[in-house]
């Protein structure tokens, strides 16, 4: 057999051997993951963009559909049974440190220095390269902003006669410049100027959303409505926020099962509803949990006036008293 | 001058790093700066001083792997180095605390794992405080309606997290927040 046509025949050999490994590594995928896959929110374009822009498809799962559906409100031995929504907007950085943290941090690096071996720069860095004159700098800067611990004086005058490198050209400071890390602010706009309609305030603490009705006693809550006969309490609660919050939110429900409940009574002559023969004793609210994670709330200044993301602790002084009781345990205090 | 001899030399320098003689090391170093030994001696009271040897030490390693071109495999100088610093380089003798500062740690450790502890503690009531309200919810859901409490009951089939949902930071994004259009939120 010729070179040419040994050759040849490799090829496809190899062609037709890449193929089969690769179809069968398709197939060993498990089924689950395929029907998991179709339940993502994004389609595959989308994976490839920035998951923060991909729109977020609700979860809410429907009992009522478009046959079988109600706008009568559920009423079960006198008390309405009503969904209400904890919409919270996680943590988006890490929590500040305590003073008692960071000076123990500080203390753990020191001692980590102290008792390190030396770092052979000479070894790592190519003696007069650029790398070599960043490596410098850097090392300055961390010893100057005191992360190696304070100096004695012996060692301190060593150390400050070192760095005079004049021989380095002015493209390699501003190479220097560009190349440095800023990092953002932790303290954002909102937090300045105390917007309590703002997403970007306390970026470090979980924020709630609250709304405010047209009414005097018990005006701040979290959002509410009735449940209607045919729909589960997850749907309820979706439409509700559809409703009082507008439909620009991004929002993901945790599961179907309420974190929480509240019953409260009627004050007489609030709940005057001609419909139903039996007057309301009351209502109960389950309340469901949701996540945001983009939009914002945008009002119709007819069922909710005002509203504002707060944090567990600033809440106390918008809700009344008994409601805060009630409802505190259900919330993260970071 | 001392030669590796291949394979034998590495183990002796592993097992003499065990028992940590500094001064052992230093002797077979050529031109050791005294300067560097006063040095020591005399930040030994300040457990936090960090003592300024990198370049000193490294330049004498330098050296040393310099002289060695004659012995080493191939006639290359660079393994001699890279032997010189992985084996051979001085570490550190581990920091001597006077009973003082020793029992200054100490305190400093427990109180660590005090405040460790704590924070634990917090978080596990904390969570067992939102279980309670789930449950009585869920047990008041039951009493009310059989049909809502079956549906919240029921797992959805084939659930996954949402790929927004963020890890933390130290420090926020250039775009804090996405508000989605471009229609401010006016009242």
């Amino acid at each position: 057999m010729s070179v040419v046509r040994r050759t040849q025949v490799l090829k496809a050999v190899a062609g037709s051997l890449s193929q089969t490994i690769a179809r069968r590594q398709i197939q060993a995928l498990p089924a689950r993951f395929a029907a998991s896959a179709r339940s993502f929110s994004s389609t595959t374009n989308a994976y490839n963009a920035a998951a923060a822009d991909a729109p977020l498809k609700s979860n809410i799962s429907t009992t009522s559909s478009a046959l079988v559906s109600s706008t009568k409100d559920m009423i079960v031995n006198g008390h309405r049974v009503v969904a209400g929504a904890v919409v919270s907007r996680q943590p988006l950085i890490l929590r500040d440190l305590t003073p008692f943290e960071q000076e123990y941090f500080n203390y753990q690096r020191n001692l980590e220095r102290k008792n390190a071996s030396p770092f052979a720069s000479e070894f790592y860095f190519k003696k007069g390269s650029i790398a070599e004159k960043q490596w410098r700098q850097v090392d300055a800067e961390r010893e100057s902003a005191g992360l190696y611990g304070t100096l004695s004086p012996a060692s301190a005058e060593s150390s400050l006669g070192q760095d005079q490198d004049s021989d380095m050209t002015e493209e390699d400071r501003i190479a220097a410049l560009e190349a440095k890390v800023v990092f953002n602010d932790r303290i954002t706009e909102a937090d300045r100027k105390k917007d309590m309609r703002s997403l970007e305030r306390a970026l470090a603490r979980t924020l709630y959303l609250i709304v405010k009705k047209p009414r005097d006693q018990h005006a701040w809550q979290f959002p509410q409505g009735g449940v209607h006969v045919v729909e589960n309490l997850q749907e309820a609660a979706g439409r509700e926020l559809n409703e009082e919050c507008g439909s620009n939110m991004d929002l993901w429900f945790v599961g179907r099962v309420p974190i929480g409940h509240y019953a409260y009574s009627h004050p007489k002559g609030t709940m005057t509803k001609s419909e139903n023969p039996t007057p309301l004793k009351g209502s109960k609210v389950f309340f469901m949990k949701a996540h945001i994670f983009a939009g914002n709330v945008q009002i119709d200044n007819k069922e909710v006036v005002d509203y504002a993301w707060v944090t567990k602790d600033e809440m106390k002084s918008y809700v009344t008293p008994e409601y805060y009781e009630a409802v505190k345990d259900m919330l993260s205090d970071q | 001058a001392h030669s590796y001899p291949a394979g034998i030399h590495f183990e002796d320098s592993t097992s003499s790093n065990s028992t940590s003689i500094s001064a052992f090391r230093e002797d077979r170093i050529p031109n050791t700066s005294t300067s560097y030994n006063n040095l020591k001696e005399s930040t030994m009271s300040s457990p936090f001083v960090r003592v300024a040897l990198t370049t000193s030490k490294s330049a004498t390693l330098m050296r040393a792997a310099g002289k060695k071109s004659g012995t080493s495999l191939n006639g290359d100088a660079r393994n001699d180095l890279i032997k010189k610093v992985l084996f051979d380089a001085p570490s550190r003798s581990p920091v001597r605390l006077s009973q003082d500062d020793l029992s200054r740690h100490e305190t400093i450790e427990r109180a660590w794992k005090l405040v460790r502890q704590q924070q634990k503690q917090a978080n596990a009531e904390s969570l067992a405080r939102k279980f309670e309200m789930m449950r009585k919810a869920n047990a008041e859901l039951e009493l009310i309606s059989p049909v809502l409490f079956k549906h919240s009951q029921t797992k959805e089939r084939n659930a996954v997290f949402p790929r927004q949902l963020r890890t933390l930071t130290d420090t926020p994004s250039k775009q804090i927040w996405n508000y989605r259009n471009d229609k401010s939120v006016k009242a």
